[in-house]
């Protein structure tokens, strides 16, 4: 797998085409081989073990045979932190990558990693709110491989962290909420949702940045249904809540929503350097603009989601294939999405 | 908190239990480990195990057992290829 070429777009399960506040669902499972010990207790030759098995059930069975397997050692770090921000590993994987693997399918929505905290955590995704089949694939997966877990009547699945037992599974929505946090709404959602089981945070940066969000489960050892069925409810009525508190904005604060929109485009559009987190906030108030019907066409969107995940730092470095300063990647940034928005309006 | 080995849940069980505490629109009780488990326990790790020992067998010369080992192994192969999660 090329990762200078895969730096050039988002995978399919990047962002949904036909609304920008969903982006995408994921799926998580997390396994224990029997026999073994966790990964924190293991010795090496036991790490070394469970990676050898693991990759024989990958390279012996038909769906997997076509994932590419990486050893932890053999990525240099700007390739771990490129796959970090393509979601496939964890931070854990970034700063200790031995005796650790991960696997990943053609299309990149599915990761198989080995050895990190746990043995095996099966992360998969899908497009927009499409938490089932995010579910199912990675299901079918933990199937496929054909391993014994580890498991007690009593418990369901064991884990490293007690809070992943049961099910092992941890299902999260992506949702892109920028009214919310413009009229001060955010906030209280968080704290009215929070005590019910739901864990809120900001898919990159901290605070508010960027306003895209994630919500997962906080509890994992409970009826599957219990886990999955809440967040189609959930989903649907925090983007009920966004689409609102965008009407009040378009009815009462009609110049402040303006403002915002053809600012981000301008300041893409004339910038010469470009932080992350700047081109996040900005690429956010244009995505609103196209959902609202207030700038560009509804086709553009897509695009524009591509190019929140292709402007960040490693995919910069990835693209231009050198190491990258902060100021420098801050103008290769500016470039890139300059170019992007000129050759939009050329074509267009 | 990270725990070590299986042994753990038995040790720290109730420690963990006061832990993990359900919000009331869930069931009152947790689910046991047969209401979660779907995927059933399957045979590579048993097969890896297997071609393991016959070629420790092969090496120390031991062919009468090697072969019941063999045999062993081409059983779970073929029970695999009919279920279509073996490539070849």
């Amino acid at each position: 797998m090329n990762l200078g070429q895969r730096a050039k777009r988002a995978p399919k399960w990047w962002g949904d085409t036909t609304s920008d506040i969903p982006l995408f669902a994921r799926a998580k499972l997390v396994r224990n081989l029997k026999g073994y010990n966790f990964p924190l207790k293991a010795s090496d030759d036991e790490l070394e073990e469970v990676c050898e098995i693991i990759t024989y059930a990958i390279e012996h069975s038909k769906k997997l045979k076509e994932f590419t397997t990486f050893r932890g050692e053999e990525l240099s770090p700007e390739d771990r932190n490129f796959l970090w921000e393509r979601f496939l590993i964890s931070k854990t994987f970034i700063d200790s990558p031995k005796g650790k693997l991960v696997a990943i399918s053609p299309d990149e929505d599915v990761s198989v990693v080995v050895n990190d905290r746990d043995h095996l955590v099966i992360q998969s995704f899908a497009n927009g709110l499409n938490i089932r089949e995010a579910y199912h694939k990675a299901n079918e997966i933990a199937k496929i491989l054909g391993l014994e877990y580890t498991y007690l009547e009593e418990w369901g699945h064991l884990t490293s962290s007690p809070l992943e037992v049961g099910t092992g599974l941890r299902v999260a929505i992506t949702l892109h909420l920028p009214a919310l946090v413009l009229l001060r709404q955010y906030n209280f959602t968080v704290e009215t949702l929070t005590p019910q089981g739901f864990i809120f945070h900001n898919l990159w940066g901290t605070g508010t940045t960027g306003y895209i969000f994630v919500v997962t489960n906080a509890l994992t050892w409970a009826f599957r249904e219990e886990i999955i069925t809440p967040f189609e409810y959930l989903a649907n009525a925090l983007i009920k809540q966004e689409n609102k508190a965008r009407e009040v904005m378009n009815t009462h604060l009609a110049d402040i929503l303006e403002d915002k929109v053809t600012r981000s485009w301008g300041l893409l559009k004339y910038a010469r350097l470009l932080s992350e987190e700047e081109t996040w906030t900005y690429i956010s108030g244009i995505r609103m603009g196209i959902s609202m019907g207030l700038i560009f066409s509804a086709k553009e969107l897509p695009r524009f989601t591509n190019l929140l995940l292709i402007t960040r730092h490693s995919h910069l470095e990835k693209r231009t294939g050198r190491k990258l300063q902060q100021h420098i990647a801050e103008k290769e940034r500016a470039e890139l999405v300059r170019s992007f928005i000129n050759g939009m309006e050329a074509g267009s | 908190m990270e725990l070590g080995c299986s042994t753990c849940y038995e040790t720290f069980g109730q420690f963990i239990k006061n832990l993990l505490v359900r919000t009331p629109w869930q069931k009152e009780a947790p689910p046991k480990g047969a209401e979660i488990r779907d995927e059933e326990p399957d045979k590579h790790l048993q097969l890896y195990r297997l071609k393991r020992k016959l070629q420790e067998l092969l090496d120390k010369e031991a062919y009468e057992e090697a072969a019941k080992i063999r045999d062993k192994i081409r059983e779970i192969e073929n029970e695999l290829r009919a279920k279509g999660q073996k490539g070849t």
